[in-house]
């Protein structure tokens, strides 16, 4: 056995993070770690990976008994961990990266086309489509990933832990990514897989373990789990079904949001539909296909070049986000962290921002009345806090969604964009983000619904359009009889 | 993690608020220094009438700008370009006050001429947001080119000599007095009202934390970049005058690394130069801290001026470290 974690324990001031982490690893075998948000996986991963010591419990590694003593130690040890956010800089090529804080020097100069061929050699054993001298800023977010994993690779990592690897990758990055993963499996290494989307645990892995409040709850070959016992088992309860029933009240009326032409350079060319009143359009494609760069221009954020915006027989200007807030237009941006809210402001604050002008006078914020209305929210949308008063970072992604959407709805929006609304939002989290945007589409206002998870967009949306390079490839006027097939057909060339 | 659902409560309590805030550790820090300059030789000086004075005027004058230098590092930016401000403005108010009394009264010319120099200070502060968010230039550059820049033409103005203000009573009797206090409590009190009450204030704060998502939130932050660095200049320009009065001229070689000393003050009173935190109340602690300091040494030390900067460098140090520290505490 390659790896075997028993017992494993570990508090935080006032947190017990894991009560029992368990986790078993042979070479040449891909496990999936799966749990939602505060289970207790970053932290058992984060005890592997050297950066957290455990209170309790052993590590075996080969049979033997270690103590991994911080993260160089578990380099040391051949475990390697890639993180959902890359630890690149991208002003350095792909080889200085590999290399870095362990570089290849001569007389204490650096030999640096050593270190190129080395990195060479690496990237060829991955099929790498770049050069080791290539600055890593300019390569795309699948092949950073590739050189994080030469970079495990050039440190002769043994195991090899992904985080949520996917996220940011395209259908068909995931299928090459998958294709890589299987070779490292083939070649002895442990992986240790990390993912929100449960599809890819069953088209990958050999071995899933399920966490929950800190605790292990089990571990079976993929091919004894099912979806509905995998959710089970990381809730806590039987979900019904992971998407909520279309409300006979909701009615699809006229259109609300008509665009015609919408230009921006290549990533937008020539988009055109109708949104209509009490609908949930899904917007499908590819990474890259424009989807956001859509959103970004029907709130403003940036400025198109051509083509005509018209809400409820208005036409928009559009040049800036003040105005789509203004006309009632609101975005739900997929990265929260960076452009939905302010982290380090109460959540109260970040409520308020495009609401301070009703909740006060002269420019004054009357704090009891943003209170009152915030309080109003928190209960109807059931965010989770202990306080308003606490800090958006602090929060699970679900309710920052929440937050966000609290937000939006306070400014009394009308046409609603969400842009990956799951995104980083747990199981149990994800069903009530849906119920919401069902009620909403049920009270008349209009959604434009973006996500790269096709179950989504199937078990979500009323129609479906698809994009590919920056147009519009087709529309599912009835999502409810679609398939993924025929999603994808029109998603890729 | 017990959690509640209605989240009507308010969060932590005064109290705790209190004990954990950066005004109190100032406070108590100025007590331990005042307790220990009550046990030297020269406790009859440092605490005697004249000296306490002093450290008042130089604590008003600071803080005036250091407030206006608190916005904008709350924005995540920074204003390098104050100092040469300071005297810029001495040399304008003195210039125009100069001119404008050959054909008025000394009284009217002189208001005159600070209305016109404090229009002119503002006006470069709004030069400075509009380069920053147009041309998307770094504020570091942006006030640092205008510190080059306003030193330079503070020299050429008057072919680098002084312009006495010593006819202009009106000019020279601001910086003392109750002229002053007025001007520093009005400053204090409004812009604390701004920060901690306003629509302004909580996008002062929003964009110092988070730029992008301030933006996605609807809200126009060149507006906002517009009051911080215009109000940062304007403050400048009215200290700028203020020294002149107190040095009754406008001195060319006046002000020089007064940027720093404004920094120095905001960050010992709390403020994180990654933005999204400061206040007046700190940032007046802050500057009291720092002329107490500075004054502490005149007294004790043989050779008070070498040692001034590892003194104050030293203070600024632990003051980041502490702010690191609460920092990190309030994170986990």
């Amino acid at each position: 056995m390659l790896l075997k974690m028993e017992g494993i324990q570990k508090s935080f001031p006032g947190v017990l993070a894991i009560r029992e982490g368990r986790l078993e690893l042979e070479a040449g075998e891909i496990h999936a770690l799966l749990g939602e948000n505060g289970a207790g996986k970053s932290t058992l991963l984060k005890v592997l990976s050297g950066a957290h010591q455990p209170d309790a419990g052993t590590i075996h590694l080969n049979g033997e008994q270690v103590a991994i003593a911080g993260p160089r130690d578990a380099t040391e040890r051949g475990i390697a961990v890639i993180y959902q956010e890359f630890n690149l800089i991208p002003q350095l090529s792909v080889a200085e990266n590999l290399f870095l804080g362990r570089e290849k020097t001569k007389g204490g100069f650096i030999t640096r086309a050593d270190e190129n061929t080395a990195a060479q050699g690496i990237l060829k054993r991955l099929a790498a489509p770049f050069d080791a001298t290539t600055p890593v800023g300019e390569l795309t977010v699948a092949e950073q990933q590739l050189v994080e994993i030469a970079k495990a690779l050039s440190q002769n990592a043994k195991i090899l832990v992904m985080d949520e690897p996917t996220a940011a990758l395209s259908g068909r990055e995931v299928d090459a990514l998958f294709a890589i993963v299987r070779d490292l499996k083939a070649q002895g290494i442990g992986i240790v897989y990390d993912s929100h989307r449960l599809d890819e645990i069953f088209q990958l892995c050999d071995t899933a373990t399920v966490m929950r409040d800190g605790q292990w709850i089990a571990t079976k070959p993929v091919s004894e789990w099912t979806r509905p016992k995998l959710i089970e088992s990381m809730v806590g309860r039987a979900l019904s079904a992971e998407f909520p029933p279309r409300d006979p009240e909701q009615k699809i009326g006229e259109p609300r949001l008509v665009v015609k032409n919408l230009t921006r350079g290549k990533a937008v060319q020539g988009v055109s539909f109708e949104l209509r009143r009490g609908e949930i359009l899904g917007l499908a494609g590819l990474v890259g296909a424009g989807r956001t760069e859509v959103a970004r221009l029907l709130f403003g954020a940036d400025v198109k070049d051509g083509g005509e915006v018209i809400l409820d027989g208005k036409t928009l200007p559009l040049r800036s986000p003040q105005e789509a807030v203004k006309a009632g237009i609101c975005l739900l941006t997929e990265d929260r962290k960076r452009q939905g809210l302010v982290l380090d402001l109460a959540l109260r604050n970040n409520f308020g921002l495009p609401n301070l002008e009703k909740l006060g006078k002269l420019g004054f914020i009357d704090g009891s009345k943003e209170r009152e209305a915030f309080g109003g929210y928190v209960e109807s949308l059931l965010i989770k806090t202990p306080h308003q008063e606490q800090l958006a970072r602090n929060l699970s992604g679900g309710n920052q969604q929440k937050v966000v959407l609290a937000k939006w709805l306070q400014a009394n929006s009308e046409i609603l964009i969400f842009d990956e609304p799951t995104r980083g939002v747990d199981v149990g989290a994800k069903y009530e983000i849906y119920v919401l945007m069902r009620k909403l589409a049920t009270q008349g206002k209009a959604i434009l619904m973006i996500s790269s998870e096709l179950p989504e967009v199937l078990g979500m949306s009323d129609r479906i359009l698809v994009m590919r390079g920056g147009k519009i490839t087709g529309e599912i006027e009835d999502a409810t009889k679609a398939t993924q097939e025929d999603v994808l057909h029109l998603a890729v060339e | 993690m017990a959690v509640q659902d209605t989240g009507k409560q308010s969060g932590p309590g005064i109290v705790a608020r209190l004990l954990k805030s950066r005004e109190l550790s100032v406070v108590a820090v100025l007590a331990l220094l005042c307790l220990g300059m009550a046990f030297t030789e020269q406790r009859a000086n440092f605490f005697g009438p004249l000296n306490m004075t002093n450290i008042v005027q130089q604590v008003a004058l600071l803080s005036l700008f250091a407030i206006g230098e608190t916005i904008v590092i709350i924005t995540s930016g920074i204003d390098l370009s104050l100092g040469s401000i300071i005297a810029f403005a001495g040399m304008l108010v003195a210039l125009f006050v100069t001119k404008f009394s050959v054909g008025l009264v000394a009284g009217p010319a002189a208001l005159l001429a600070i209305l016109i120099t404090l229009l002119c200070a503002l006006a470069i502060g709004l030069l400075h947001a509009t380069l920053i968010h147009k041309l998307k230039l770094p504020p570091f550059v942006v006030t640092l080119a205008a510190l080059l820049v306003l030193r330079s033409q503070s020299l050429i103005v008057n072919k680098q000599l002084p312009i006495s203000l010593s006819d202009y009573p009106l000019i020279t009797d601001l910086s003392k007095g109750w002229p002053l206090w007025t001007m520093l409590v009005v400053v204090a009190v409004v812009v604390h009202i701004l920060l901690t009450r306003t629509r302004i204030g909580r996008y002062l704060y929003a964009l110092g934390g988070n730029e992008q998502a301030t933006r996605l939130s609807g809200v126009n932050i060149f507006k906002i970049k517009l009051f911080a660095y215009g109000v940062s200049a304007l403050l400048g320009g009215l200290a700028g005058i203020l020294w002149a009065g107190y040095g009754r001229q406008g001195n060319p070689q006046l002000g020089q690394g007064y940027e720093l000393d404004a920094v120095a003050a905001a960050v010992v009173g709390g403020a994180s130069l990654t933005g999204g935190r400061g206040s007046v109340p700190g940032t007046i602690l802050g500057a009291t801290l720092v002329i107490t300091i500075l004054s502490a040494i005149n007294f004790t030390f043989s050779n008070p001026d070498i040692w001034r900067g590892t003194v104050v460098g030293c203070v600024l140090l632990f003051a980041v470290l502490v702010t690191a520290l609460q920092q990190k505490g309030g994170h986990e």
